[in-house]
């Protein structure tokens, strides 16, 4: 068993390594691809129903998307098939999240909705070599697969098989640096095309009930003036990560308001959350579940205290490099 | 021959073993063997040194000190401490004079062979001998030094005394020491539980504030959500 792994570990490793150098440049056909993928999963109406893998843990989930048209915004129901009942239905600029546990929380737009790049080419190639290395089948169909290899230690490497019709994703193994699978989603019946009357109206049944709204505004600073940046700002960020969108939101944990900005490099994502403390019982904590790496540090500025938490598909490490970087931006020497 | 080919199959074992030790993969008994072997075996050395440099080289970080091989220093510093160790218990103030007494190889075999002491102090061994560690640095110390302005502003080092022990489990509670003093252990074990439990409830609640932040702009929601299932079930 164990020289097992150890064989499928170096096996992994060789095909990274492999890869690395067969095909050392990034061709201008996966670039296309990883733009058509993105492109498609706003763009098509689907249904189907996948699998999510992440250590011993197995969960079956289900989706319902319905595509943008002239009339109807784009709609999308994620329900959790397994354990208890939690479902996610996003339509326009508002997205619930209802859980049998914790009741639904809403949350709400202003006009600016924040647009992240996330699976999208532009930067991505300057920090993770994409290639095709071949065709494959999942969910019955068959899938174009395509490597998306880090060029350092402070991102996460995926492999993507994509339908070859459409560009969907329809399975996805994240990997970290040692060649170690994180996680793997995996659909495994997948319907392209118009839906039909009854599975539409499961896109329009919303919750009866909200428990909690949170309303999300534009940094107040940052809509009336674009150039003026949040008021909070991350000292160091591995190269390629942009600030995609910068909000103030209530506190889901607290009474505050909290700065929420988003990064992203193309391919990954992380959010650096920035609240008021004052339940003086101030904690650092780092912590990773899966492909999550959650850190949390504490800021102190005079008397007063700031929770810095930094949630992202990105490994602990840059996690925790980046948590102790935030500083306000009036700091800035 | 026989003897020779299974002298031949127990080494291609042990190069199996180094190679599953150096992927973390190793269990405690093959990582003990290791460790009793790698001391005596220079060929085996030098093949981990190789191993690690291969390893360092896929991904993708090369490291300066990789040619330095300093398990020797390590294997010197160990035996060195349990000299003192056992000289302090048997021969009251001898202590000075083991400390620079040569130990012999016996000894050191015996001390090799005891176990809970060895389990210890062979990872301790490998890690610092084959370098396994080097590759995710606890950045926090020095990333402070380098990226934060010399000003009066600066984060609260809570855990100082040890950098690396934090974690959810590892939470300090409170703003300093001091607010401890005439705190009963019991009473600091239920903050911390209190400050593990507000901890998890944050991530928690964050990680479902992420979901929503990258799935709205990018409309790949099925990943972010599906991973919300990972912090459900703690």
């Amino acid at each position: 068993m164990k020289q097992m792994q150890w064989i499928t570990g170096k096996l992994l490793v060789l095909c990274f390594f492999v890869s690395g150098f067969v095909s050392a440049e990034t061709s201008p056909d996966a670039v296309y691809l990883l733009e058509r993928m993105a492109a498609s999963a706003k763009s098509l109406s689907f249904r189907g129903e996948f699998v999510y893998q992440q250590g011993a843990q197995l969960q079956t989930l289900s989706v319902i998307h319905q595509a943008e048209a002239e009339n109807i915004s784009e709609k999308e129901r994620i329900l959790y098939l397994d354990g208890a009942p939690r479902e996610v239905i996003r339509s326009g600029n508002e997205l619930f999240f209802s859980s049998y546990n914790e009741g639904v929380t809403r949350f709400q737009h202003g006009s600016l909705m924040p647009v992240v790049n996330k699976f999208q080419s532009g930067v991505s190639e300057r920090f993770y070599d994409l290639k095709i290395v071949g065709i494959d089948r999942v969910a019955g169909r068959e899938a174009v697969l395509l490597l998306v290899l880090p060029k350092d230690r402070f991102r996460y490497g995926y492999q993507l098989w994509l339908d070859r019709v459409s560009s969907l994703l329809l399975k996805s193994v994240l990997v970290d640096d040692q060649g170690k699978i994180i996680e793997r989603l995996q659909f495994t019946s997948l319907n392209v095309g118009q839906l039909s009357d009854d599975v539409l109206a499961l896109l329009d049944r919303k919750p009866s009930g909200v428990d909690e709204t949170i309303q999300i505004r534009s940094n107040p600073e940052h809509s009336e003036k674009p150039d003026v940046p949040p008021e909070w700002e991350t000292g160091w960020l591995p190269d390629g990560f942009v600030l995609e969108n910068s909000t103030v939101r209530p506190s889901p944990v607290s009474k505050h308001d909290v700065d929420a900005l988003i990064f992203s490099d193309g391919i990954a994502s992380f959010s650096v959350f920035v609240e008021q403390d004052d339940t003086r019982v101030l904690s650092q904590a780092s912590e990773q579940i899966g492909a999550l790496s959650a850190v949390s540090k504490i800021y102190r500025e005079g008397n007063q205290y700031f929770h810095v938490t930094v949630v992202g598909d990105i490994p602990l490490g840059t996690a925790e490099r980046v948590a102790v970087s935030v500083r306000p931006v009036k700091m800035k020497p | 021959m026989s003897e020779k080919s299974s002298q031949n199959s127990a080494r291609e074992h042990l190069k199996e073993s180094l190679s599953v030790s150096l992927d973390g993969q190793a269990s405690e008994l093959e990582l003990r063997r290791v460790i009793d072997s790698i001391g005596k075996d220079d060929d085996l050395r030098a093949l981990a040194g190789r191993y690690q440099l291969i390893g360092e080289t896929l991904r993708g970080n090369s490291s300066k000190f990789a040619n330095v091989d300093i398990s020797r220093g390590v294997m010197n510093a160990i035996e060195q401490e349990e000299a003192d160790n056992t000289g302090a218990q048997n021969v009251s103030g001898a202590k000075g004079s083991s400390a620079i007494s040569p130990v012999s190889g016996r000894f050191f075999e015996d001390v090799w062979a005891s176990l809970g002491k060895v389990a210890v102090a062979a990872s301790v061994a490998f890690a610092i001998v084959v370098g396994v560690r080097n590759s995710n640095p606890s950045p926090d110390l020095q990333v402070l030094a380098e990226n934060e302005p010399v000003t009066l502003t600066q984060p609260v080092q809570l855990a100082q005394s040890g950098h690396n022990d934090y974690g959810a489990l590892g939470i300090r509670a409170g703003y300093n020491s001091r607010q401890h003093d005439g705190i009963t252990p019991e009473q600091l074990a239920y903050a911390q539980s209190l400050a593990d439990r507000a901890t998890r409830e944050r991530f928690h609640a964050y990680a479902l504030q992420h979901a929503e932040l990258s799935a709205m702009g990018s409309g790949q929601s099925i990943l972010s959500f599906a991973r919300l299932t990972s912090f459900d079930n703690q």
